[in-house]
């Protein structure tokens, strides 16, 4: 005779136990999966039609001989092949150096320390307001599917889905900031002051809000969709031949199961953020990363380009792997890797 | 990669109006963020980066730094003059040698940090710009260079690669502390980039990521600025940079018509002169574009008025010769081409270039047809570079536009590609503006830079003018010599040149007075336009 409480812990402590050897094969994966895509970047980057040496002259480079030039490309290290450039790079990196950001001309180690905090916090504060507006507008939606509401809601979704990000986030300004003069329109603080939590909090949320909004259609569609699913599935209809009420199934059995896949979709759009936030970024003039990607991209500054690179692909795992603990969590009849 | 879609023509339009309707809704602007001796303007470029040798105040704009001679203000009608900083008077060549000139600089100067200025600063500072070690992006101005030498308690000898007439022109590097320089690496290693130490009027008080702070400082030689703090932000998207103007900046540069759209109650537009010329080059090795009627028939045959209004919004001027009228006495306007497209057919028509059954001409079975290349990412490089196909298509010339990078521009490339051009890095002698555009040496395969005479244009008429201009002390006698230049030049053009666009800025109307604009280099920025006399502001 088990205890029923018995039986919950037994329960939890097994599906912890699978989360921790999910994270760890993840993790064991990731490492080999991060050499080969920083290698690509490299690669890539070398074939792009992009000079790191015009990068460097900037405007300036109209009256150097060819053979000066060369010179330059020697004293700059830029005469190197990228396998050697990537080599250079990761055996650095391995010791924890990160090399020399030309595109900024400071330490790459320094322009993560000024800019990745303040991507991570737009990006945090942009998913929370995905997440909460996806799933209000998801549920909404998916319990009285074909109902006025959601109606409504899969038409915003879909136009908003057209509408380029930079549109968006242009209009936000525009009409918040510009007209009605609700938020500020850029930076962190107001000009000319010292950075306080009050300050960055009043700068933080128009660009967090234009960044939860660009994401929302996919995710509340998504979420309406696996709610539709839930709603047709034998268990479903069970649950409601038994005579259980509404309120019940919704929250007992329909949501648990549209969690699992809205939880892989949002993993999986997590890339999208640095997308979205590298055109809320430019807009704001939020000192994130996304800017960084851009022009380290543009002036070929390897070392920065592999170590945004390589981070977006920390990102996605461990987004992904978010999002399938998640499922675990809520789902007891899922088996990850399996 | 991380590229998002660029929004459509359509979209940008009814923003422009929009935003420009919100500024208008919005009533008064308020002040700068408060402080009335603050202002605060975006920039389109990376912040930081204060380093003379990466380029940094390379023409005396910086706030941080100053220069032997910077440029004077007000004066676009003639090259400007060249006004002491930290020199005392004008160079002077040593016993009558060209080759060998002598300043005197300026006693009791400090650094920021408090040490004092010298001769030695100045001497350590050119000798780094032109040192590979430095591997300086602005090396190749200072070509003229051979070696600066200290040679007095308050003077400095610059010892040049051969003689040269406009040295008061050509010393306009900001200059570094001697100790900021003791170890040569790659100028964009160096510390001075975010830690600046200049005899400025400014110092820098804060640099964050997004944010510069210049306050005005204590122990500056000269008067103390009224504008104490100068605060400078980043936006590269210029419709970002319109929106963001509303709400707590005071200024930025914008094109022309985005200008127009926003400077209405309370912001003001100030248009600021600049060589910033565009053409295209015509090259000796193409059969086509580098025959001389050919050349002489499309000088003739482009409507560089209409290119002005039309693409430039009014706000440029036509270019034919690369003398303008910004460079006063040595401007002749009567050898500038005047449009006519009837002449330019004649030109061909007597020249054996006869319209062949599909409109363009024919020459002992050679097709009068070339590629130009332009880079597509300058909407203004790819407007003119239409404009210029569909008028040559008049006259019966076929250009075919051809998109290209950066990296496709190989010397071997150019030597037979028409190509459309930009340039104007340094605009305060005629001789840099001429010499190496259209001097034969830079003909030669490996002389000189790929975009040294990059038409392979030889004129020995053209070589002997600019030769002897070049060595010429009198400005009276060097101004004719450049007449001749542009006689020679206009009866066998040697390339395409088009316009030149004026640099358009917007700033809020709060009580001070700027001082008049500088005339400028292709490069523009805030510490341009308005802002390139800040610190000699003064309240209305």
């Amino acid at each position: 005779m088990v205890l029923p409480g018995a039986l919950d812990a037994e329960v939890t402590r097994s599906r912890r136990a699978r989360i921790g050897r999910l994270a760890v094969r993840r993790l064991l994966f990731g490492v080999p999966l991060v050499l080969v895509v920083s290698l690509a970047a490299f690669a890539l980057a070398a074939a792009s039609p992009f000079d790191p040496l015009e990068a460097y002259l900037g405007g300036s480079g109209d009256g150097y001989t060819e053979a000066e030039r060369e010179v330059l490309r020697h004293t700059l290290g830029l005469d190197q092949s990228w396998i050697s450039a990537w080599w250079h790079w990761i055996s650095g990196a391995v010791t924890g150096d990160f090399g020399y950001s030309r595109a900024y001309h400071e330490p790459v180690a320094q322009v993560l320390a000024e800019r990745l905090g303040w991507t991570a916090l737009l990006g945090f504060a942009g998913s929370v307001v995905a997440v909460v507006l996806a799933c209000a507008l998801g549920i909404t939606a998916g319990l009285r599917a074909g109902g006025f509401a959601d109606k409504v809601i899969s038409a915003i979704a879909v136009v908003l889905q057209a509408v380029p990000p930079f549109i968006v986030a242009l209009g936000a300004v525009l009409l918040f900031a510009v007209t009605l003069r609700l938020f500020p329109t850029s930076g962190l603080t107001d000009p000319g002051e010292p950075i306080t939590a009050a300050s960055a909090a009043r700068h933080l949320v128009l660009p967090a809000l234009v960044l939860g909004v660009s994401q929302v259609p996919w995710l509340a569609l998504g979420l309406r969709e696996a709610i539709t699913g839930a709603m047709g599935s034998d268990a479903v209809r069970g649950a409601y031949a038994r005579g259980l009420p509404p309120r019940v199934v919704h929250s007992g059995h329909v949501l648990p199961m549209a969690s699992a896949p809205f939880f892989a979709l949002i993993g999986g759009r997590l890339p999208e953020l640095l997308v979205g936030a590298t055109v809320v970024e430019t807009v704001f003039a939020w000192p994130g990363l996304g800017d960084a990607t851009v022009d380290s991209a543009r002036a070929l500054d390897f070392p920065l380009l592999a170590i945004v690179t390589v981070l977006t692909v920390g990102l996605v795992v461990a987004g992904n792997l978010a999002a399938d603990a998640a499922a675990i969590a809520v789902d007891p009849r899922i088996e990850a890797d399996g | 990669m991380l590229f998002h879609r660029r929004p459509s023509r359509l979209l940008v339009t009814s923003l422009v109006t929009f935003s420009a309707a919100a500024l208008v809704g919005c009533g008064a602007p308020g002040a700068s963020g408060g402080a009335p001796d603050r202002f605060v303007v975006i920039d389109a470029e990376e912040l930081g980066r204060f380093n003379p040798l990466t380029g940094h105040g390379g023409n005396g704009e910086s706030k941080i730094y100053e220069s032997l001679y910077r440029v004077a203000e007000g004066q676009d009608d003639r090259i400007p003059d060249a006004v002491p900083v930290l020199a005392e008077g004008a160079p002077e060549p040593v016993d009558g040698d060209l080759g060998h000139w002598r300043v005197k600089t300026r006693k009791g100067v400090t650094f920021s940090d408090g040490t004092p200025f010298g001769p030695e600063d100045v001497v350590a500072t050119y000798n780094a710009v032109v040192d590979p070690k430095f591997a300086s992006p602005i090396a190749a101005n200072f070509d003229f260079l051979r070696t600066a030498q200290v040679s007095g308690p308050d003077t400095v000898d610059f010892l040049l690669n051969g003689a040269y007439g406009d040295v008061p022109h050509r010393l306009f590097l900001a200059i570094a502390p001697s100790e900021s320089l003791a170890a040569p690496g790659p100028a964009d290693k160096l510390p001075l980039g975010d830690h600046p130490v200049g005899t400025g009027p400014y110092a820098l008080t804060e640099l964050r990521p997004d944010q510069v702070v210049l306050t005005a400082r204590d122990g500056y030689w000269g008067t103390k600025p009224q504008v104490k703090t100068f605060v400078v932000r980043r936006t590269d998207d210029e419709k970002a940079r319109a929106a963001q103007l509303a709400g707590s900046a005071d200024g930025t540069r914008l094109s022309p018509a985005l200008a127009r759209a926003v400077a209405k109650d309370g912001y003001r537009t100030v248009v600021s002169k600049a060589n910033d010329w565009l053409g295209v080059t015509l090259p000796s090795g193409n059969p086509v574009a580098g025959d001389a009627a050919v050349r002489l028939a499309l000088n003739l045959g482009v409507d560089r008025g209409a290119m002005v209004r039309d693409i430039l919004q009014g706000e440029g001027t036509p270019v034919s010769t690369l003398v303008t009228p910004l460079f006063g006495d040595a401007y002749d306007p009567a050898q500038d081409f005047t449009f006519d497209a009837d002449r330019a057919r004649k030109v061909l028509d007597d020249a054996g270039w006869r319209v062949g059954a599909d409109g363009v001409r024919e020459r002992d079975g050679r097709r009068a047809q070339f590629d130009v290349a332009y880079y597509p990412t300058e909407t203004l490089r790819r407007d003119l570079t239409m404009a210029t196909v569909s008028d040559a298509k008049k006259i019966g010339i076929e250009m075919k536009p051809v998109a290209v990078e950066k990296s496709t521009m190989t010397p071997q490339y150019l030597a037979s590609t028409a190509f459309l051009l930009g340039g104007g890095g340094q605009p305060y002698t005629v001789d840099t503006q001429l010499y190496p555009k259209f001097h034969s040496r830079y003909a030669a395969k490996g002389v000189g830079s790929k975009w040294d005479n990059a038409s392979d244009y030889v004129n020995p008429e053209v070589d002997k003018a600019l030769e002897a201009a070049r060595v010429e002390r009198d400005p009276a006698k060097r101004a004719k010599l450049y007449r001749d230049f542009q006689a020679a030049y206009h009866a066998a053009p040697g390339m395409l040149a088009l316009v030149a666009e004026n640099h358009v800025y917007v700033l809020r109307d709060n009580g001070w007075q700027p001082g008049a604009t500088a005339l400028e280099p292709h490069s523009h920025g805030v510490a341009w336009g308005p802002w390139y006399s800040l610190a000699r502001w003064t309240r209305k």
